[in-house]
């Protein structure tokens, strides 16, 4: 328990320092090229003189110190820096004039941007827990009749599974929202997000029914044979006694299954629902600047490392028997 | 009154014939203990008993009353299934690997049938089940799961768990094989109690000792087929058959 909570902290801490450093190596510009850039005639007038010319001083974001240059208020300028370290170059607050961004570009530009992710990954998120949520429960029948005597429900089971782990989600999503309506118009999803669970949940039910088989089939026979000597019947020998064995041993593969679900929410940008994946990228081609992925995966590798940490704790408490 | 009692029992596994025509009488309070070489169908003979395995054709009564008689497989009896599953309830089953429910403590394995198949009361399930696991000697254990006992005492906690059904026969298939040797008493210990209490137990087992001490009579079986039946007395000092000269002739001086 403990060193899986070192470990958790680790990628934390390694997730965070990536997305600090990357920006700090590659974009921090040279003091040189900065002179390149500002305007010649501006940086010999202003910028050269001495420090007078600062005037008005002010926290901007609450990292970093700007000092206005111009006093012009039709050609401001700013240039950002802590303790005699220039970091950029700006026109007004957000608009930069170097080109390739600064580290202050990107701490103010994820300010902007980081409620609209979280947002986007709030869909993300509430999808995957209802679709697994969902899938599961149906996965359990599936499960059943995929090993049921009784050749009719076996037959439907297997095809069941057979058809949607077989074909790629994305169709399935497609075929749901915009193929259903054209077949009947009754069929038709109106939103987004209740398409995108509806194929989710179908999908996830098929992997998640043949974890469950395998779970229930690692159970000893002998577990069955206790059960029916002690007189329990089928559904009571299910529910009372093997299934709650196989909690432990589905917890890892399901946590597997719901990380990829996570990830694979990302197909809903085929249908517009704006879950975080469609909001980066929504930003990205607004904004055009790829340091939106930056943040954007942080929130996922932050959702999934909390995830992992649940279902471990769970795991856990599934098997204080052993 | 037989409480068991079978006539021709036959069980074919494809071309392998594992019993043959297998006639057995277990009358009330008697304990019977069934001796053979491995292989000789002595399990299989049990668990046809309690419906483990499909027996291929014979008959069998259960309180004298009959309940299967098949042939090729196909039961002739009808009987309401809630009839015969109140009919078998009357049979408790030991297994030879304690078959113990890993997930739940002793006294949940000990109270779940009883509550969930019976539909006892909780309160009152649990009183019989506190009782039983201070029978089998493991008062201080009740809170404990099967994971944290020896194997002696799990296949007590797994009696006590058969007994909460209040069977009136008791199968055992192989108690104690599957026990280190030090733990084997504890287990025939409390089997000898429950026979000493009047219960009609059906024992398949290689302990010769508890055979002698405490069976009334002894079934010997080799290839499927019951051999001889006969008090202990007479079966380890003058058996009839040659076969079952030689197997007693290996197994004691082992």
């Amino acid at each position: 328990m403990k060193r899986v909570k070192k470990h958790l902290k680790l990628w934390i801490t390694l997730a965070v320092i990536v997305v600090l450093c990357i920006p700090l190596i590659a974009l921090n510009p040279s003091e040189k090229k900065l002179r390149a850039e500002i305007p010649q005639d501006f940086y010999k007038e202003e910028v050269k003189k001495s420090s007078d010319v600062y005037k008005d001083w002010k926290i901007f974001s609450t990292l970093i110190v700007t000092q206005q240059i111009s006093s012009n208020q039709a050609n401001r300028f700013y240039v950002v820096g802590i303790a005699g370290n220039t970091f950029g170059v700006y026109m007004d607050e957000t608009t930069s004039l170097s080109v390739g961004g600064n580290v202050v570009k990107f701490v103010a530009n994820c300010t902007s941007w980081i409620p609209n992710l979280l947002k986007g990954a709030e869909i993300t998120v509430l999808l995957t827990i209802c679709s697994v949520t969902v899938g599961v429960l149906l996965s359990i029948f599936l499960a059943l009749g995929k090993m049921s005597k009784i050749k009719i429900i076996q037959a439907f089971s297997s095809g069941y599974i057979f058809l949607f782990r077989g074909t790629p989600l994305l169709m399935q999503l497609f075929f749901i929202y915009y193929g259903l309506p054209l077949i009947n118009p009754a069929l038709s999803i109106n939103d987004r997000f209740t398409a995108a669970w509806i194929a989710f949940s179908l999908n996830t039910a098929a992997y998640c029914a043949e974890i469950i088989r395998a779970g229930i089939q690692s159970i000893d026979k002998g577990q069955f044979e206790a059960a029916k000597a002690l007189g329990f019947s089928y559904a009571k020998t299910m529910r009372k006694i093997i299934i709650p064995q196989t909690y432990r041993r589905l917890i890892p593969p399901i946590a597997n299954e719901f990380i990829m679900v996570l990830k694979d929410a990302s197909l809903t940008s085929i249908i517009a629902l704006q879950d975080l994946s469609k909001v980066t990228q929504s930003i990205m081609t607004s904004t055009n600047d790829v340091w939106i992925y930056l943040p954007s995966m942080a929130i996922y590798l932050i959702i999934t490392g909390v995830f992992t940490k649940i279902f471990t704790v769970l795991e856990k408490k599934f098997s204080i028997y052993e | 009154m037989n409480i068991i009692k079978t006539e021709n029992l036959c069980k074919d596994f494809g071309e392998l014939k594992v019993l043959k025509d297998c006639s057995l009488e277990v009358a009330q309070g008697e304990v019977v203990c069934i001796i053979g070489p491995s292989g000789a169908g002595k399990s299989t003979f049990l668990r046809s008993l309690n419906r483990l395995e499909k027996i291929t054709s014979g008959k069998i009564w259960l309180n004298d009353i009959l309940i299967d008689d098949r042939k090729h497989g196909v039961n002739k009896v009808q009987m309401p299934k809630k009839e015969k599953e109140a009919l078998l309830l009357d049979m408790g089953m030991v297994f030879q690997r304690f078959n113990l429910f890993p997930h739940l403590t002793v006294l949940e394995n000990v109270m779940l049938a009883p509550v969930e198949v019976k539909g006892m009361k909780k309160e009152e399930a649990k009183e019989i089940a506190k009782e039983l696991i201070a029978k089998v000697g493991l008062a201080s254990k009740e809170n404990v799961f099967p994971s944290k006992l020896s194997g002696g005492q799990q296949q007590r906690v797994a009696i006590a768990r058969a007994l909460a059904m209040q069977p009136k026969v008791m199968l055992f298939d192989e108690p104690t094989s599957a026990l280190d040797p030090e733990l084997v008493g504890e287990v025939l210990q409390v089997m000898k109690d429950l026979a000493k209490e009047g219960m009609t137990m059906l024992v398949v087992t290689h302990e010769m000792g508890f055979a002698k001490e405490v069976a009334d009579r002894v079934v010997f079986m080799y290839q499927g087929e019951i051999l001889e039946v006969a008090p202990p007395e007479k079966i380890f000092s003058n058996p009839e058959h040659e076969r079952t000269r030689t197997f007693l002739q290996s197994v004691l001086n082992a």
